[in-house]
């Protein structure tokens, strides 16, 4: 990427059914997915049986009946997928998922509020609102109104049977007046949930797509950084 | 919004069934969930009539405070995105560095191009329990950034842990297997 991300992370959401109560820190210790060092140093915020959520020095857990996500901030990245692939193939290989986003995240600054008001009228150009499109830049910088939130989606995908790329553009809510925000959700679906009695077809494409997903996700997010070199 | 009211639903349930009144309830979780001064103060309350179903009661009890709060997890307060990256494996372990063959994969190398030597002192103790001839791992440098704005150069080394073979994985292998020998044997 071309600016260095201020905040940068990577998550990974499965949506199947889970059982919350078993994500523990004990489990994955027993099973050697986390070292003891690991476990001892873990956060839990709740284990409880709708929802588990516990935090590790580069590891976040988030679990409910539908849905999984572990999430990092901390590179190489590959060890989050690792992770999510050794504990589902090896332990909850019977764990019936059907949907999963690989999601790149990242807050960047570029250095003025001028500019990302630029870049921002370049994605959401106000001439389109007509009229009260002139009233959205306000009187004055502080009071500048403009694009909240943008998301383009492509579904036309070679590699997948199901599922599409979403990119979403946002202000920072991190890095004040001069920060943006963009998230790729790379969505993969397998057969209908119905059919799909178990997480191996979900996980073989995890293992194998990881690395090239977050190589076009950030190939994605470049496209926008590019945006502030345009004169 | 949706974790909070599950979460009620099951301290319900948790309770042995819905309790008869909304008092009851109410006092039922108070003596599960809050500390022995409270709960003494509850049950003065309890003595007088009808206590927690007056509405000029409740402002003595603070009613969220009885049930257990929204989970949250302090947010993450460092960031470490990769400048670079390469896919190594060990080729030799000395005393105190090991030897690797590393494929950059920030400029989408295919094949190794470069070897390096490494401390192991710089490895975390897990992995130096993964660190044998043969082992891949992932090593990453970039910056890593702090919310207060701190900055620092970081070198990270990650042994990967990967799966098992699958039987179906397996199947599939040897037969790709005879397939490549087949054709090695035709040429």
């Amino acid at each position: 990427m071309r600016i260095e991300p201020e905040i940068s992370g990577v998550s990974i959401v499965l949506v199947g059914s889970f059982n919350p109560p078993i994500f523990h820190p004990e489990w994955f210790a027993k099973h050697s997915l986390i070292s003891d060092k690991e476990k001892e140093a873990a956060e839990i915020a709740i284990i409880h049986r709708e929802i588990a959520m516990f935090r590790m020095e580069w590891l976040t857990i988030n679990v409910q009946p539908e849905r999984f996500v572990a999430e990092t901030q901390e590179a190489p990245f590959i060890r989050l997928s690792d992770f999510v692939v050794k504990t589902f193939k090896d332990f909850l290989h019977h764990t019936p998922i059907s949907m999963m986003g690989i999601n790149r995240q990242v807050h960047f600054s570029v250095e003025n509020e001028d500019m990302r008001n630029r870049i921002g009228k370049m994605l959401a150009p106000h001439g389109a609102w007509g009229e009260w499109g002139k009233n959205i830049e306000g009187k004055s910088p502080k009071e500048r109104g403009g694009m909240i939130s943008l998301s383009m989606l492509q579904k036309d995908l070679d590699d997948r049977k199901r599922g599409y790329i979403k990119a979403k553009v946002e202000p920072s809510s991190k890095i004040k007046d001069v920060g943006i925000y963009m998230e790729v959700n790379d969505h993969y679906e397998v057969e209908p949930p119905a059919q799909n009695q178990d997480c191996e077809e979900i996980i073989i494409i995890l293992e194998r797509q990881f690395d090239d997903s977050l190589k076009r996700s950030e190939w994605i997010i470049d496209q926008i950084m590019s945006l502030k070199d345009i004169k | 919004m949706t974790s909070e009211t599950s979460l009620a639903a099951n301290m319900i349930q948790d309770t042995g069934g819905i309790s008869d009144t909304y008092g009851d309830f109410i006092y039922d979780t108070a003596q599960r969930y809050l500390s022995a001064k409270r709960r003494h103060q509850i049950d003065l309350l309890r003595n007088q009539p009808h206590p927690f179903n007056d509405t000029v009661k409740r402002q003595d009890i603070d009613i969220i405070s009885m049930f257990p709060s929204v989970p949250r997890i302090e947010s993450i307060k460092a960031t470490f995105a990769p400048l670079q990256e390469w896919e190594g494996y060990v080729v030799e372990i000395g005393d105190e560095t090991f030897v690797a063959r590393l494929i950059d994969l920030t400029s989408e190398a295919k094949q190794e191009e470069e070897e390096a030597d490494f401390p192991i002192s710089e490895l975390s103790e897990t992995d130096k329990q993964r660190l044998r001839p043969g082992a891949i791992f992932r090593w990453a440098i970039g910056y890593r950034k702090t919310r207060s704005g701190s900055k620092e150069r970081v070198s990270s080394i990650v042994f990967r842990r990967l799966p098992a073979w699958t039987d179906r994985e397996l199947k599939e292998n040897r037969r790709k297997a005879k397939l490549l020998a087949a054709a090695l044997q035709g040429e």
